[in-house]
């Protein structure tokens, strides 16, 4: 397989790549190389152009970001300005110096799920695996060891099919179905070390950060994947796992508070959409609270764990 | 009411939880004491959530540099939008970045600070971090000490710049903003006077019988038997308890002669400028 496709058009003379993610075929006028390689027409164009400062309306906003029904802008001051359109096209208009890897970095993660989410999409913050009969989602906030389980996981053959961002769709009878993000895990240094891997060989996914890409290559799904279990990975002060099954309208409440940049989501429209999907997952899925000590972090007995919840 | 932040700061255990648990049981004026692990006034300040859901992006993406030049938006976003006044727990500093603003974005912020004689502090720190009392007390004079400045990996928390024990209570009390200082030794010894004023300052009801139903739900035999019966979350792993009878005066029994005599000489102006020392440079309490 080629590295990366690489097509000219007549009136651009700038090279355009084309890659996969979320069932998606998305044309970029920068090499991504964390990404799987497409052919065909693009679902989304990505471009560098001009972008505004500001949206016109604007709906809802954060400090690096502004959100109307149809757009969405993301404003960073040292890489770059990100437009997303109509879950279709992103205008990325780059700060002179700023490396391609940042550039990418939000790219990739809150300007695509602005896209996504755009797309009537559901974006859960959280990492993917595929087992037997279905994919199991790992939930939870920034630092829970998403990623880590993941890879631990991967370890043991399960193929993985997002970190981080996990995003939702939905059959024509509402069943939710995990799309293949990117073959990719990021990784701190300590967790890297706990799976026994070495940072030497891999890149920094930014300057001054000992955050890692680590490719996954066989060990990615690059498919979808019917969504059975979701679990809410946590930390407590204590001495020992716990899994604990959660009922009723906790599902969805749960569901709600991990779903991915929930912030980005403007109008009514999009909230009432929100949370019918939500509905979704809860109806169709097994929901558990996975509770781990802060130290040790019981990593493989987790995965013990998990199995036996699996067989 | 103003709205905005009250900043309810201090160096680390130094009775901020305390302080927490009296404004909770104050606001609810319930008939049984608060849930020690449903208290108002969280999450801290550095929190990532409270970063990662006001800024759009995550901070587990950017250097504590970059992290700390958007905090002053994250924080003055929070207040502008605070529909009451946001009580948030803060350990950091009061720092400015390069360009002069305040680390606690000062616009619509004020501050209760809390003081505690920085002995028994030492002792407290050392056990709830469960170090040796010379690191301590190294980290109480390191001018760049910070907690969660791990590289690495992804600590919980954003960093936070806590200078040292004299520099922290130096930033607070003459930060650009309006301060409330209490000590924690007049929060033991007139429990009634000194929690009124911080619940004045906090804009809360301060009518006598509201004052001391809170103070006696906030009794530390109280939190030790909810922490015994439910556990607390706000332990540190490694601390078999939270509250512990490490209060008053335990430095006396734990510390070496060399260890007060180091600690007092790093502190001594501010020591005694808040009453913990007296002229002669003998400990007060």
């Amino acid at each position: 397989m080629k590295s990366h496709s690489m097509r000219h058009s007549m009136d651009n003379p700038a090279p355009v790549y084309y890659y996969q993610a979320f069932g998606l075929t998305i044309e970029i006028p920068l090499v991504c190389p964390e990404l799987l390689p497409a052919e065909g027409a693009a679902d989304v164009a990505i471009r560098y152009g001009a972008v505004p400062d500001s949206l016109e309306p604007v709906q809802q906003q954060g400090v690096c970001y502004q959100v109307n029904s149809g757009e969405f802008l993301l404003k960073l001051k040292a890489i770059a300005k990100y437009l997303v359109t109509a879950g279709e096209q992103i205008i990325i208009e780059r700060v002179p110096g700023a490396q391609d890897n940042e550039v990418r970095l939000f790219l990739l993660g809150s300007a695509f799920a602005a896209l996504l989410q755009q797309r009537g999409l559901l974006p859960l913050h959280g990492c993917a695996v595929e087992v037997n009969d279905g994919a199991a989602v790992f939930l939870g906030a920034s630092g829970c060891g998403k990623s880590t389980l993941a890879g631990a996981l991967r370890q043991r053959g399960y193929r993985v099919m997002a970190d981080d961002v996990c995003v939702i769709s939905f059959s024509p009878v509402g069943a939710p179905l995990v799309l293949a993000a990117y073959p990719q895990l990021k990784l701190w240094a300590d967790a890297l070390k706990k799976l026994g891997g070495k940072t030497e060989d891999l890149s920094q996914v930014k300057a001054g950060l000992e955050k890692y890409g680590l490719p996954l290559g066989e060990g990615f799904a690059n498919n979808s994947s019917p969504l059975k279990r979701v679990y809410e990975l946590a930390v407590s002060n204590s001495q020992d796992l716990e899994l604990t099954p959660v009922q009723g309208m906790d599902k969805l409440t749960l569901l709600m508070r991990h779903t991915y940049r929930l912030q980005f989501l403007a109008g009514a429209s999009g909230k009432k959409r929100h949370f019918e999907q939500c509905g979704q997952v809860a109806r169709h899925c097994q929901v558990s609270r996975l509770v781990r000590p802060r130290y040790p972090f019981l990593l493989e007995e987790l995965a013990d764990l998990l199995e036996k919840d699996w067989a | 009411m103003k709205k905005g932040i009250l900043w309810l700061a201090s160096y680390p255990k130094s009775g901020n939880t305390w302080l927490r648990i009296f404004l909770t049981n104050l606001r609810r004026d319930g008939a049984e004491p608060a849930n020690i692990n449903e208290l108002d006034g969280g999450p801290i300040a550095s929190a990532r959530a409270l970063f990662d859901e006001a800024s759009g992006i995550e901070a587990s993406d950017l250097t504590p540099e970059e992290i700390d030049r958007l905090r002053p938006e994250v924080y003055a976003r929070l207040a502008a939008e605070a529909k009451e006044v946001l009580f948030l727990k803060v350990h950091d500093a009061y720092t400015y970045g390069a360009d002069g603003r305040p680390l606690l974005a000062a616009g619509d912020c004020r501050a209760i600070y809390l003081i505690r004689n920085p002995l028994d502090v030492a002792v407290a720190f050392a056990n709830h971090a469960s170090r040796g009392l010379d690191s301590i007390i190294d980290r109480m004079a390191d001018a760049k000490f910070a907690l969660a400045a791990g590289a690495g990996y992804l600590p919980e928390q954003l960093r936070q710049r806590l200078l040292s024990w004299s520099a922290h209570v130096l930033s607070w009390v003459e930060a650009p903003i309006p301060v409330k200082v209490l000590r924690y030794e007049d929060m033991k010894q007139q429990p009634l006077e000194t929690f009124t004023e911080a619940a004045r300052f906090a804009g809360l009801p301060a009518d006598p019988a509201r004052v001391r139903k809170a103070v006696v739900f906030s009794d530390f035999k109280e939190l030790q038997r909810q922490e015994q019966d439910h556990g607390f979350r706000e332990r540190p792993p490694k601390a078999a308890s939270f509250f512990r009878e490490d209060g008053w005066g335990a430095w006396r029994q734990e510390m070496t002669p060399e260890q007060v005599a180091r600690l007092i000489r790093e502190h001594r102006q501010v020591m005694q400028r808040f009453g913990y020392l007296t002229a002669d440079g003998e400990p007060v309490f």
